[in-house]
């Protein structure tokens, strides 16, 4: 079992075949809702690298969610262009925006940091939304293309399943390489790093981008999984949301984005169900998960682990 | 017209300031970017409301700005308890996790508003007195807009002279400029830090009362609000009182003028200046050093 | 004549008003071990941060063996050849020990933006060395908060070696250590230092290491070098006595 939860050769083909089963065999509904869970996994993953890693708190990390679903959408809406090359257009999109953007911030460090982030995502939202005549506006851009590509709930899910577990691996991967390794060198203690010969800054972009391309991933994904795209994509709304799950995950794991997804869009879908109360209910386990728990979610199922098998192998 | 726009943005200069200074305050002596302050203010414009909807003040100006202060005092209150019971508990903690408790107020904040006051637009009946226009140099001024002004001067007055002659103001400003000196202060860092959450929060809720005459509130006000707000503390230098005041009223006008000449880029330029002061900021530490 | 490995002009440095370096000259020639003395706030530890380009200088000049690096960035210093360790211990706390190493060898072959795991494991040998050399194998899988405060100074010192430096500048390497402890760990140094004929630059406030160890001292107060000498030199000097002896002396 803890070879299973720790080792990515076990873990990763075994997400895919129960994923998978789980897409193929439950009904529409509930691979829908697991389908928007893969989505937002994938986003706070990225946002955990620049986080949890690399020591880089974005206030604006939607900005590349948008990035790469305008970048799409557009490309099919207004240039009528195939879906690979619209997917390309996607990306080159988000790279440009995280080239401009991740030169620009990381010359700054910590809350300033986060404040040129914060208005980079503005700027980014404000110009989908205010670029009426070719972004759509606030509408945005309704049905730019039928929704989940005309595939069936389940297919599409087998679909994200396959494209967001790709996306955790290369996370995965570069956190294991030598440039994850000074990523993380670098997010804890730039000074040490610098004079060890790392030029920090470089270092910190290259974090800043691969984060980026991950998020702009997933705001392809939400693209085309609802057919629509609208500029809250870029919004601070969703900015903040995908913070909330790293931290509500627990920092200073690969794990924590994900569970911290999982965590708060379950969160989401239960209590809204039930009661219009669901931002009172996040609200609360966050104060809760931050004065109890720092370490967040992860945190607490460790010390459960600790507890029920004894000490962890490091 | 050139006119009317800088006043409007002057006016809204001077919300900005009320509730930008607050927030500032806040982040010079405990380092903590509040998001919860928009929430402060959208509960001053909410309790405003319930006032004047309870004591309609009619033509009494007197009843009305007693409650605008009535709802500011709430809200100071609701400000300095949530320090006591939550934001003192954090104040060790790292940055991420001090901004993210304050994000969990804001949801709790946004749900209880939707709870009381439910989802639909509210507007409030505005004062006689108040709602025509003031006539001087041959022009019109709205009087409402100019009663904002004036209260946001004399409010940035009664700042200043906090700051520098009474005790709890030394010691704001000891505590700003050297986080090292709050440690020395022993048992008065608590009372400093409740203090000027508490003031932060009356200011944003004064803010939000004196909003709610003008325009509609909702429970989405905290968003919008906070985002101004950070604007106007990052340009005029994060903890800096003076710069807040000229980063206050330089976005007000900017934006009431992008509005008139460019409004199809009137929210792209506030950011792309945002994000300029910070650049260069970032250059001129560097220039400094040299 | 052969370049001096450190040569420092008339350098200047202030914070607002207050001047931390105040018309600095040194030249420390290669394989010399230079002792950095002087009553707290003379700016021995400025002297060190601008040594490795960690705060820029206002004026004069810095030639690393014969090449100007006045403008130099700390990343570029290490690359040119100096390493060095921080007053108050500087690792990353939340790596293993192992880690820490790797960093520094993975920083010294320039394989940084590697997203290989193939270049991680081609430094295993290098990364054991480093361990073995600076006895903290045992420690290897170790989280650095969780390692003592010498064995983290240990580490630090390992650490800056492994980058390979020409030049070891170190910001009082014993500070804090139990006195069995600092004389183990100066001894690491000077074995390091003797083996790969480094030039050593070190601020330290234990007089007797000063004394064993230092080819030469410097001196500084309040900003500027206020004498310099051998050990022997530096011991009967009756100003120096009074000005920083005469206090600190055990």
């Amino acid at each position: 079992m803890n070879r299973l939860l720790s080792d990515p050769r076990l873990l990763f083909p075994a997400a895919l075949v129960l994923g998978g089963a789980y897409m193929l065999l439950m009904d529409s509904g509930s691979v829908f809702a697991v389908t928007d869970i893969l989505i937002w996994v994938l986003f706070a993953a990225s946002l955990n690298l620049l986080i949890s890693f690399g020591g880089m708190v974005s206030f604006g990390h939607a900005a590349f969610f948008g990035l790469g679903a305008y970048g799409l959408a557009l490309a099919i809406f207004r240039f009528n262009l195939p879906l690979p090359l619209a997917v390309a257009a996607g990306l080159i999109t988000t790279l440009a925006g995280a080239t401009i953007y991740g030169a620009l911030c990381v010359r700054l460090t910590r809350i300033y940091f986060s404040m040129l982030t914060l208005a980079c995502a503005e700027i980014t939202f404000s110009t989908i939304f205010q670029w009426y005549d070719f972004t759509g506006g606030d509408t945005g851009l309704p049905r730019f293309v039928e929704p989940r590509l005309g595939l069936s709930a389940q297919h599409f899910g087998l679909v994200v399943l396959v494209v967001v577990l790709a996306g955790l691996l290369l996370l995965w991967r570069v956190i294991r390489s030598p440039l994850g390794l000074a990523i993380q060198a670098v997010g804890e203690n730039p000074a040490r790093a610098r004079a060890l010969g790392i030029n920090t800054r470089a270092v910190q972009f290259a974090a800043f981008v691969v984060a980026a391309m991950m998020a702009g991933v997933a705001g392809m994904l939400m693209a085309l999984f609802y057919g629509n795209v609208f500029p809250d994509y870029a919004s601070l709304t969703f900015s903040i949301d995908v913070l909330i799950m790293v931290v509500l995950g627990g920092l200073h794991s690969f794990s924590g984005g994900i569970v911290g997804a999982v965590v708060y869009k379950l969160i989401d879908h239960l209590v809204s169900k039930h009661l219009m109360l669901w931002q009172m209910a996040i609200g609360v386990v966050l104060l809760m998960v931050i004065i109890f728990a720092p370490d967040g979610v992860v945190g607490i199922a460790k010390r459960l682990k600790t507890k029920l098998f004894g000490e962890a192998r490091p | 017209m050139i006119v009317v726009q800088i006043v409007n943005g002057l006016m809204e200069g001077a919300m900005l300031f009320l509730i930008a200074s607050g927030l500032t305050l806040i982040f010079g002596v405990s380092r903590i970017v509040n998001f919860a302050h928009g929430s402060l203010y959208m509960l001053g414009a909410f309790i405003a409301h319930s006032l004047i909807q309870q004591f309609p003040p009619a033509a009494s100006l007197p009843l009305f700005f007693a409650e605008i202060l009535v709802a500011a005092l709430l809200v100071a209150l609701i400000g300095g308890l949530i320090e006591i019971v939550i934001l003192r508990r954090i104040y060790a903690a790292d940055e991420l996790h001090q901004l993210i408790i304050t994000i969990g107020v804001v949801l709790i904040v946004r749900d209880l508003v939707r709870l009381i006051w439910g989802v639909n637009d509210l507007s409030t009946p505005m004062p006689e007195a108040l709602s025509g226009a003031l006539r001087a140099f041959g022009m019109f001024f709205p009087a409402y807009q100019v009663t904002v002004m004036a209260i946001g001067i004399g409010v940035f007055l009664g700042l200043v002279a906090l700051l520098r002659f009474t005790r709890f103001g030394i010691l704001t400003r000891a505590a700003t400029d050297d986080r090292g000196m709050v440690a020395l202060l022993g048992i008065n860092q608590k009372q400093i830090f409740t203090g000027v959450v508490t003031l932060g929060s009356f200011l944003a809720g004064l803010a939000g009362a004196l909003f709610t005459p003008y325009g509609n509130i909702n429970h989405l006000l905290d968003t919008t609000i906070i985002v101004g707000a950070f604007i106007v503390v990052v340009i005029g230098g994060m903890g800096n009182l003076y710069g807040t005041v000229a980063a206050a009223v330089a976005v007000g006008v900017i934006k009431a003028l992008g509005l008139l000449y460019v409004p199809r880029l009137s929210m792209v330029l506030i950011f792309l200046i945002m994000a300029a002061v910070l650049v260069a900021r970032s250059m001129g530490r560097k220039a400094a050093n040299e | 004549m052969t370049d001096a490995a450190i040569a420092i002009t008339a350098l200047h440095k202030s914070f607002g008003a207050f001047v931390a370096l105040n018309d600095v000259n040194l030249s420390i020639p290669a394989g010399q071990r230079r002792a950095i003395i002087g009553p707290n706030g003379a700016g021995k530890s400025t002297l060190l941060n601008v040594l490795n380009g960690q705060l820029p200088c206002q004026e004069g000049s810095i030639h690393l063996f014969g090449r100007d690096v006045t403008k130099a960035t700390p990343h570029e210093l290490a690359r040119l050849g100096i390493g060095r360790t921080f007053q108050i211990s500087s690792t990353f706390r939340h790596l293993s020990v192992e880690e820490n190493v790797r960093v520094a060898h993975l920083a010294r072959v320039r394989r940084v933006f590697s997203p290989f795991p193939g270049h991680l494991r081609a430094l295993k040998d290098a990364v054991a060395a480093s361990l073995d050399d600076s006895g903290l194998s045992q420690f290897a899988r170790v989280r650095v908060s969780d390692l003592s405060h010498g064995d983290r100074k240990k580490l630090e010192l390992a650490m800056a070696l492994a980058t390979r430096p020409r030049v070891l500048l170190l910001d009082e390497p014993t500070a804090g250590m139990g006195l069995a402890e600092r004389q183990e760990l100066m001894d690491l140094v000077v074995r390091h230092v003797a083996r790969d004929n480094l030039t050593m630059i070190f601020v330290e406030h234990d007089i007797e290491a000063v004394f064993r160890h230092a080819d030469l001292i410097t001196v500084m107060a309040a900003g500027t070098v206020f004498a310099e000498g051998t050990p022997a030199e530096i011991s009967t000097n009756p100003e120096v006595q009074r000005i920083y002896l005469g206090s600190h002396a055990p």
